[in-house]
């Protein structure tokens, strides 16, 4: 076990070193500078500029410099945002698309979890094909046109909910339905299918058979088994429901991690472009690395390989 | 021995009934593979119905450009903003208006198309009220009721108690209101005082020549199908240049990654071994980066537009592709087939073109068709943050963007778009589930 997490951790870690090696050379593969666009006539202004970021070293020293920075938790100076550095503005805006995070991944496993069974249960009667027409919208539909029609809904007809931010509770309702929807939409399907799966098993026709109370069978036996390949799933959608969707902050008006990154790309900002990057893939790699380690000690079926 | 039992019988040399004769022929032609899958599809209305939109759509966004009056960029700012469907007051010479959210009037006949604007005349800013000439007709708009109550309103908002209740009898609009439509309650909600400001009170009053307008027909816009956007452009055309978008993203995406996934997973499948190992666990670190990230990062280096859409979505979409290609590959590999194209002397590019890659071509198809929707879904998520196709041009993505600011006044600028894509990705996702039941069964789930 131990091994196999050590195993797990050093891919991990070759996988985010990997991602900043690509975002580095993706950034230094853009034409020009940050600050070639600025109207600073004068060479030398631009020439002290450049020595102040490092941008006038060799590539390969600039290259060894982010790594070292980066592997020390800091993320540079925004080029962009005068005096603030990245670190900063990476947790003034990571807060709301961490809360709103957790609070759809929680809406998406029990409600997800919960349809995708009884989905399973009531096959193909009109429950289940009611579930599956909405899933099968849920994951057609693009956020930005569910974020829009529910701000019209609810706060411009009825009034119910701020149409922009998130100065009380209300203000989130919004946006963790709407990053919700995609991810729930995904699991009902599975869990369904899962579910129906885990159904025709011998053992379940054991477990009845033995004279098992139903609730004992489902709890027990087919929520157990049927629940494992939602668990693969909850890595990658925890880590991009807490990294923020960018159309959901946008459309809310909410300062979060999301709309940061959209808007460093729209100023060309590149020290943040790079952090938020690496930020992002740090999230993603942990999420999937710890559920990788839970799936194993959920389900002793698998071998630490 | 007996001669007897040597003897055949007669009549087993009589000749055979006609039909029995017809009992090993094959009565059906033998189905290519093809043939088979397609037979398979037809039989699946919901894939049928979605395979005819998705054409519809197709024949659509190429041949409408053709002869449709206006173009993507065509501006007409007199007549911006005008909806599809509008309540117009018809006056005594054949002619209809419309007053605009703004307070001008749009002229037109009583079919609905569009002749422009109302000569603007006088302003009373005080009186609030707007005056038009229409044919030597005097129209005037006053809107000093609905800005009356917008003043009451905010002071209610003032008065509000803990409860969040106000009184009818301080606001003159809600007496009215209630006057008019029955239903005496003394308290109401801030909240429903709101809605009843916003969207149940007669906005403004239209007198023609001193008269006041009463009647209003619903008349459809003849002139725009749709309607205009904040610009007065087309919302239609914008919209069918908007499938051009996405269907060329969508395809080319999906040859993209064609060409690469097939050919990297092909390769990493059938050569194996360490160079396997290799690609594979380059593939491993592509798939554990969100792809989004990388679409968008390589939107900042190639630059916003078309082109630069298609490539980084190319470039990125296809490690699922590589996986699957490679698992067929795997196991065809190891069919006589392929050895006896081995043994007669073939390469490695003959025998993965001519033997390999023909002998996917189900899945291939089937993941090809599932990427698309996926590609276009992207090119609408980049465009409406920003990132992707820039003015003039119009995709769904950024029309939905545009429509954004003005949601509360212009809803339908916002509606249309949003049911183009939904409906075209909905299509293309019940098409590719179709096509998967016909041709590649194996992956139903």
């Amino acid at each position: 076990m131990i091994r196999y997490i050590i195993k797990r951790v050093i891919s991990a870690i070759i996988t985010i070193w990997f991602i900043m090696t690509l975002t580095f050379i993706l950034m230094k593969a853009i034409p020009g500078d940050p600050f070639s666009s600025e109207k600073m006539a004068d060479p030398v202004i631009i020439e002290n500029i450049k020595a102040k970021y490092g941008l006038d070293k060799p590539l390969i020293e600039q290259y060894g410099k982010y790594l070292y920075d980066y592997a020390h938790g800091d993320f540079g100076i925004s080029y962009m945002k005068k005096g603030l550095t990245t670190n900063d503005i990476i947790s003034s805006g990571f807060p709301y698309s961490l809360r709103i995070g957790i609070w759809a991944s929680v809406l998406v496993l029990v409600l997800g979890i919960f349809f995708g069974i009884i989905a399973a249960l009531r096959q193909n009667k009109i429950i289940d094909r009611v579930l599956m027409i909405l899933a099968t919208l849920g994951a057609t539909i693009p956020s930005f046109v569910f974020a829009t029609g529910f701000l019209f809904v609810f706060s411009k007809i009825l009034g119910w909910v701020p149409s922009f931010g998130v100065d009380n509770w209300k203000g989130y309702i919004g946006p963790v339905i709407v990053s919700a929807l995609f991810s729930l939409a995904y699991v009902v399907r599975l869990m369904r299918t899962s579910t129906l799966d885990v159904l025709n098993q011998d053992y379940i026709r054991t477990a009845r058979a033995k004279g098992l109370p139903e609730w004992k069978v489902m709890g027990k036996h087919v929520m157990r088994n049927a629940i494992l390949p939602v668990v693969t799933y909850i890595g990658p959608m925890f880590a991009a429901l807490i990294t923020g969707s960018f159309v959901v902050e946008k459309v809310f008006g909410i300062p979060g991690i999301g709309n940061l990154f959209t808007n460093s790309i729209l100023n060309r900002d590149y020290t943040l472009i790079m952090g938020i990057t690496v930020f992002f893939a740090v999230i993603l790699v942990i999420c999937i690395l710890v559920v990788d380690i839970l799936y194993v000690l959920i389900d002793p079926r698998i071998k630490y390989q | 021995m007996n001669d007897e039992s040597m003897k055949i019988s007669s009549e087993l040399w009589e000749p055979l009934e006609p039909e029995a004769k017809d009992a090993e022929k094959i009565e059906r032609p033998s189905l290519t593979f093809f043939q088979d899958g397609w037979r398979r599809l037809k039989a699946n209305k919901v894939a049928m119905v979605s395979m005819i939109i998705i054409a519809v759509i197709t024949i659509g966004a190429i041949v409408i450009p053709w002869f449709w009056p206006y173009t993507y960029k065509a501006q007409n700012l007199d007549l911006a903003n005008i909806p599809a469907v509008m309540d117009t007051y018809p006056l005594e010479n054949g002619k209809n208006i419309y007053v605009t959210p703004q307070y001008t009037v749009v002229v037109m006949d009583s079919k609905g198309n569009l002749e422009g604007l109302a000569e603007s005349g006088r302003k009373d800013m005080i009186g609030k009220k707007n005056y038009f000439s229409v044919d030597g007709l005097e129209i005037c708009v006053d809107y000093s009721l609905y800005s009356e109550a917008t003043k009451e309103y905010k002071s209610l908002e003032k008065k509000v108690d803990e409860t969040g209740m106000v009184k009818v009898s301080d606001a003159q609009y809600l007496v009215d209101y209630f006057a008019q439509n029955g239903g005496g309650a003394e308290e109401i909600s801030l909240t429903e005082a709101s809605n009843i400001l916003e969207n149940k009170m007669t906005r403004v009053k239209v007198t023609c020549g001193g008269e006041e307008l009463t009647e209003q027909v619903r008349l459809r816009n003849h002139t725009y199908l749709l309607g205009t956007d904040g610009l007065g452009r087309d919302l239609f055309i914008r919209i069918v240049y908007g499938a051009r978008i996405s269907l060329t993203v969508g395809f080319f995406a999906a040859f993209i990654n064609f060409v690469v996934g097939v050919f990297y997973g092909a390769i990493a499948g059938y050569i194996g071994g360490e160079l396997d190992n290799i690609m594979m666990r380059v593939i491993d670190i592509l798939d554990s980066i969100p792809m989004t990230l990388y679409v968008i990062l390589i939107m900042v280096v190639v630059g916003p537009g078309l082109v630069s859409i298609i490539l980084a979505l190319g470039l990125t979409f296809w490690v699922k592709m590589a996986r699957i290609v490679r698992g067929q590959v795997l196991t065809l590999k190891q069919q006589e087939f392929v050895k006896a194209a081995v043994v007669t002397g073939a390469d490695t590019k003959r025998i993965i073109i001519k033997h390999l890659i023909p002998n996917m071509m189900g899945p291939i198809m089937v993941n090809i068709a599932m990427q698309i929707p996926s590609a276009i879904f992207n090119e609408a998520f980049l465009s409406f943050v920003g990132l992707g196709i820039s003015a003039p041009m119009a995709s769904w993505g950024t029309l939905c963007n545009d429509a954004l600011a003005g949601i509360y006044v212009y809803p339908y600028q916002m509606v249309f778009p949003a049911i183009a894509i939904s409906v075209t990705i909905l299509t293309f996702n019940l098409f590719s589930d179709g096509l998967r039941d016909a041709f590649d069964p194996k992956q139903r789930k």
